[in-house]
């Protein structure tokens, strides 16, 4: 059958949306609202207070990062300094006083004044490295112990060894040999022991290690 | 028509919802993926496994960030030591360096050399290896240099003692000494002339090599100051140089020089008997010089002592000893003729004797004033002072005070010198008083003070009668004196004295 609506537009009844239609409109309305919800939540909270935390670690790695280096710097300069004290320490434990043996031995040799235990003069002094691994310095002096017996080189020998203070600073002493020699040049006496006598040094800082 | 419209609205009205949600749960899936994606947790300790940084999230970036944090940080905590290490030993290399040479006193080398020639004596022949350019990278580097010398012993001995007592080291390392030309005792031909061949090595030090840029420490002045870094300072030892102190040795021969005599027709043997006279001569006088030495030190112990009066007794002695003994040195130095007995003579003998023959009058001790040097001068001064000539007493005490000025008084000398003070004090005290004028033209009895009549003025006990000077003041008044009170001195003076 055919309708016909004869009433005016402001009496007729108005007809609202289908059911189905309302229902599947809000539900859906519902739904993608709670979606946008959803992903702003993740988005503006969860993610960027992610975001936050990571910035905030990074701040703190690059300032501990600095202190390290710099603590790493610290230690760095600290060594070489320690370096730079050992080797300056070492470079004055290394000194041996050579004025002060040369010393000793001349007196040793002139033996104030007393020829008649013996009388000797050297030819040659010498100081080079030391022949013991152990030693940094050996004193090598040559020369002659004048008159006849052998026992006054010998007695020299002894001596040397018997004056502490000169002796003491060294490992050894060569035994006293040497060749009996004649003098053409009319002075007396007339004959002579050569001898050659090299002494290796002890470590110069060899009384601290006691 | 319309129902199909409808039809198709709805499903648009269905689908589009759903397409929406999928969209934005995508997003929000994502969003959560980025901030959470192999987040190490106690559900998901797998999560460890993954390391490339480019699938992880930003809670997993943040947890590997601080584990790296955490690492570094006990480095990090370590820095207050290590600024109290630095400081503590930047400041002991810097006072350990001062044993160096530094580049400066290097160039100065060959001034230096130069003028250790001229002390010790010798002649400089070569100088090699004197470098500015450094051997070595660090801060510290070796210089080794050569010379070559010519020169007696002696005289080489205290060319390299002058080396060994720099204070910037300059070590030995070699030398060899070759006995050069003899000289014949006796004959004058000068100094013998060994040839020295010398090696010796100095460092460098460059404070600035081997660390590229010093780390700056705050505060470093206030921190180097703090008592507990200048304790650690102190406690690690300080680098020093050992030295040797060369002393004179008189007549000890050249060991380098054959000491032989040429053999000589005058050459007397010496009996033993004669060889034990002059053994006994040298040994008494040994004895003494030991004894006269040992009186020395006795006298310069009474003085740090202060023991003036024993000052004065050894002094004499010691006077006495040395005019004694400078007898029986002459005598000795004529019959002491046997060479080694000889030779200790003069060293062990002659040598201390003239040195203590030569002493400043310091080390005898400084005049001294005793009660015989004070007496005269306190006579006089008693006497004048007694003969009311207050001006010659106080002229002498003038004398005495002048000539006492820069001598030691003697502690039983103190009391004399008291009291002459005291009188010369007293004397100055009544000349001053005596160009007062006092002039006394009346007095008034009564019973509640007398009244005297000073210079035209009344004066009662107590009145200052010198005014403005107001240094004597009337004290008394007796029948036939006054008595006056003039700093602190009370003087009477006759009421009838013009």
């Amino acid at each position: 059958m055919i309708k016909v609506n004869l009433l005016p537009p402001e009496h007729r009844k108005v007809e609202g949306p289908p059911v189905a239609r309302l229902v599947a409109l809000v539900a859906g309305a519902a739904l993608t609202a709670g979606a946008i919800g959803c992903w702003a939540y993740v988005r503006m909270r969860v993610l960027s207070e992610a975001r936050a935390e990571r910035e905030a670690a990074e701040e703190e790695l690059a300032q501990v990062k600095a202190m390290a280096d710099r603590s790493a710097a610290l230690l760095n300069e600290f060594k070489e300094y320690e370096k730079r004290r050992t080797r300056i320490e070492s470079i004055g434990q290394q000194r041996i006083l050579w004025s002060r043996k040369l010393d000793e031995l001349a007196d040793v040799i002139y033996n104030k004044g007393d020829t008649k235990q013996y009388l000797v003069w050297v030819n040659t002094i010498r100081v080079a490295g030391g022949r013991a691994g152990e030693s940094p310095a050996s004193l090598t002096f040559s020369g002659l112990s004048g008159g006849d017996s052998y026992a006054k080189l010998s007695e020299f020998h002894r001596t040397i060894k018997e004056t502490k203070e000169f002796y003491e600073d060294f490992l050894a002493i060569d035994p006293p040999v040497g060749g009996k020699q004649t003098f053409s040049d009319n002075k007396s006496p007339s004959v002579g022991w050569d001898f050659s006598f090299n002494m290796d040094h002890k470590k110069p800082n060899w009384r601290e290690k006691q | 028509m319309s129902t199909n419209n409808d039809r198709n609205v709805l499903i648009a009205t269905i689908a589009v919802p759903i397409l929406c949600c999928a969209g934005f749960g995508w997003l929000a899936w994502r969003d959560w993926n980025a901030a959470h994606a192999y987040e190490v947790t106690d559900d998901n300790p797998a999560a460890a496994e993954v390391t490339d940084e480019a699938l992880w999230g930003e809670r997993r970036r943040t947890q590997e960030l601080k584990k790296q944090a955490d690492q570094l940080r006990g480095e990090a905590d370590l820095i207050a030591k290590r600024e109290q290490d630095v400081i503590v030993f930047r400041e002991v290399v810097q006072r350990d360096a001062q044993i160096l040479p530094d580049r400066d006193q290097v160039n100065k080398l060959a001034d230096t050399i130069d003028e250790f020639v001229r002390q010790s004596g010798v002649s400089l022949t070569s100088v090699r290896g004197l470098s500015n350019a450094p051997s070595g990278d660090g801060a510290i580097s070796r210089m080794p240099f050569s010379l070559a010398v010519a020169g007696s012993f002696d005289q080489f001995l205290k060319f390299l003692n002058l080396f060994e007592t720099m204070d910037r080291i300059v070590n030995v390392r070699g030398f060899t000494i070759q006995g050069g030309g003899q000289s014949q005792r006796g004959q004058g031909d000068g100094p013998p002339a060994h040839a020295i061949a010398l090696e010796l090595e100095t460092f460098i030090y460059n404070g600035a090599a081997g660390i590229t840029k010093p780390v700056e420490i705050q505060n470093y002045e206030r921190r180097k100051e703090d008592p507990v870094i200048q304790k650690l300072i102190k406690q690690q030892r300080a680098a020093r140089i050992e030295k040797y102190q060369l002393k004179p040795r008189i007549n000890r021969r050249d060991p380098l020089i054959d000491p032989r005599r040429a053999q000589s027709v005058d050459d007397v043997e010496i009996a033993p008997e004669e060889e034990a006279k002059q053994r006994a001569i040298f040994d008494k006088m040994k004895v003494d010089i030991e004894l006269l030495k040992a009186d020395c030190d006795q006298l310069q112990q009474y003085l740090a002592e202060k023991k003036y009066m024993q000052v004065v007794i050894l002094r004499q002695k010691i006077a006495e000893t040395v005019s004694g003994m400078e007898l029986s040195l002459r005598d000795a130095d004529r019959r002491i003729t046997v060479a080694h007995i000889r030779e200790a003579y003069l060293e062990e003998i002659v040598a201390p004797f003239s040195k203590i023959k030569e002493s400043e009058p310091e080390r005898i001790g400084p005049p001294i004033i005793g009660r015989k040097e004070v007496a005269p001068f306190l006579e006089a001064v008693r006497g004048f002072s007694e003969a009311r000539d207050f001006e010659a007493s106080v002229r002498r005490a003038a004398e005495f005070e002048s000539w006492a000025k820069d001598k030691q008084i003697v502690d039983d000398a103190h009391e004399m010198v008291t009291a002459l003070r005291d009188l010369a004090r007293e004397a100055q005290v009544m000349l001053d008083f005596e160009r007062i004028p006092l002039k006394v033209t009346g007095r008034i009895r009564r019973p509640e003070g007398d009244i005297v009549i000073i210079n035209g003025k009344t004066r009662k006990i107590g009145d200052w009668v010198d005014a403005p000077d107001n240094r004597c003041k009337l004290a008394g008044v007796r029948d036939d004196a006054l008595v006056f009170d003039f700093d602190g001195f009370e003087i009477t003076r006759a009421i009838d004295r013009k």
